[in-house]
């Protein structure tokens, strides 16, 4: 039985007006294609500036404005095509409590079967359902955006680096958590890193996107069992594999990969001053 | 580090020049203060250009109570009060979603602006004049006067609010399709709450006062037409009287309506 496509794109041109000379444009994304089947875990990996936010924003139906076509279970995401969105900051609403966070965005269904509880129980987060977001620490927070992005038991997920700016335990136990959600509710997966383990270790495939324009360069199934564990050897072996295999599409990977440690770094020493 | 920090101050509050005068009874305490300068500058001045303060409360406890030619006190300030109040809801309202409407909409902000720095500027006593022309001296002249005038200024206050809104939480509203109303009352509203409460202080402390001079100007009762009588008949002592009846009430609706609203409404911050 073919897989049911989840999410069809194919963008022709997306273009911005340019923040330097009125009148003209900076080229986001071109010619890119692809699609999902049903409960394929996606990672998308480019370097900054190669259109993956704008991406999602389209998919999402945030953006609608694009030449080409994209369908989310059969329909455009203008319509109202059901996603979960994680952006890369957790953007919970401060004036709201962890649990009404949730129950703000979630639909009858989920609130009929109290998921909103359950998904934050799930999340450990039992006991912190009546407390505001700026008491939690910034893992707690993205563990609230988790639950709250699986409520609705969307058919599709979009993830923006949503665990960028964490210290690295944090963000390998929310991998941890993502991927067990994942399994529970045989969702759809796109997950956008610049981080290669990463996608790696979480990913069924990894699409490498070009710097701008965006297109993608490489569409690569990634051939490791599950479960696989962030450190293990074989997820290193299969990185170095990776970049000395397709060294001209993955040049820019290594640079960037030690930039971001550089990046989480600081942002370790900064959260412990 | 912190514990250093710490002992320093907990060392330190006996001598800390800057916990001098603080404390709930520093409020009282200065206020007592002030009641008793003027009680003395009473003793040296002419009892008719200023009385005491004990001659005050003895005229504020007449009006309350005793026989007037014009109605109580509390007959004047509730009539005052009912303008007002009237007045500040028509007011928040209509200038609540006109700011709105401004603030997210640059083309109606583009042509409205002009007419909203027209409004801030156009004196009070001009609209009330005008008001009491076209719609004769009645009720509803008057509270539309003190409307017109107050409507520009919660305006500008909110149409700050809604452009001061983060289109972060906006996007996730929207990407989880959330009703128009919700995301009215849990995405726009919380963010709005600070200009909504300011402009809502200033305008109970500007309605009252405009309030006031439409009365003088042409009601038979309030607040404001008992002052101008008083003055008429030069009785320092009833116009002090009933500024105090006023100020009483000002502070009540302060620490009874508004200070318990902001409290449930910012309990989120740290």
């Amino acid at each position: 039985m073919a897989a049911v496509k989840v999410l069809e794109v194919d963008i022709t041109r997306k273009a911005f007006p340019s923040p330097v000379s009125a009148g003209a444009e900076t080229v986001a994304i071109e010619d890119l294609q692809f699609h999902v089947p049903e409960g394929e875990f996606t990672c998308i990996l480019g370097p900054s500036g190669s259109g993956k936010t704008t991406l999602l924003q389209l998919i999402s139906g945030l953006d609608r404005d694009y030449d080409g076509t994209i369908s989310v279970a059969g329909k455009r995401p203008a319509e109202g095509a059901p996603v979960g969105y994680m952006f890369q900051s957790a953007r919970l609403m401060p004036w709201l409590t962890v649990i009404d966070n949730v129950e703000m965005i979630a639909d009858d269904v989920a609130k009929a079967n109290d998921l909103p509880k359950t998904l934050l129980e799930q999340m450990e987060l039992g006991s912190f359902l009546d407390t505001f977001p700026n008491r939690l620490s910034g893992g707690m927070q993205r563990r609230v955006a988790l639950a709250r992005a699986f409520v609705n038991t969307p058919k599709l997920l979009l993830l923006d680096e949503p665990f960028i700016s964490l210290d690295a335990p944090v963000a390998l136990r929310l991998r941890q958590l993502l991927l067990n959600l994942w399994a529970d509710q045989k969702a759809t997966i796109i997950f956008v890193t610049h981080d290669l383990r990463e996608a790696v270790h979480l990913g069924d495939r990894i699409l490498f996107m070009s710097s701008s324009p965006g297109r993608i360069v490489l569409d690569h199934g990634v051939d490791l069992a599950r479960p696989r564990t962030a450190e293990s050897i074989e997820v290193e072996e299969y990185r170095q594999r990776l970049l000395r295999q397709h060294p001209d599409v993955l040049e820019g990977v290594q640079q960037m990969e030690s930039d971001a440690a550089k990046g989480t770094d600081a942002l370790v020493t900064s959260n412990m001053g | 580090m912190t514990i250093q920090l710490g002992s320093r101050v907990r060392a330190g509050r006996p001598l800390d020049p800057r916990l001098f005068l603080t404390g709930p009874w520093v409020r009282i305490l200065s206020l007592i203060a002030l009641v008793a300068l003027w009680q003395f500058a009473s003793r040296y001045a002419d009892p008719v250009v200023l009385p005491s303060p004990v001659r005050v409360a003895r005229a504020f406890w007449q009006q309350l109570t005793g026989e007037t030619l014009y109605g109580l006190l509390h007959f004047h300030v509730g009539m005052t009060l009912f303008r007002a109040s009237v007045a500040f809801c028509f007011s928040m309202i209509l200038g609540g979603i006109i700011g709105f409407v401004l603030g997210r909409f640059t083309r109606a902000n583009n042509f409205f602006d002009g007419w909203v720095i027209l409004g801030l500027n156009m004196p009070a006593l001009v609209v009330g004049i005008l008001c009491y022309i076209w719609f004769g001296l009645g009720e509803f002249a008057l509270i539309l006067a003190v409307v017109i005038n107050k409507v520009p200024l919660v305006a500008i206050t909110i149409r700050e609010g809604a452009q001061s809104i983060q289109p972060d939480l906006l996007q996730v509203a929207q990407v989880y399709r959330v009703r128009r109303l919700t995301v009215l009352r849990k995405v726009y509203l919380p963010q709005l709450y600070p200009y909504i409460m300011a402009s809502a202080r200033a305008g109970l402390a500007l309605i009252w006062k405009i309030v006031l001079v439409f009365e003088l100007l042409g009601r038979p009762n309030g607040v404001g037409f008992m002052l101008s009588l008083h003055f008429s008949n030069f009785q320092v002592y009833n116009v002090l009287a009933y500024a105090f009846a006023f100020i009483i009430v000002v502070m009540l609706i302060e620490a009874i309506v508004l200070r318990p609203l902001e409290r449930r409404a910012t309990r989120w911050r740290l």
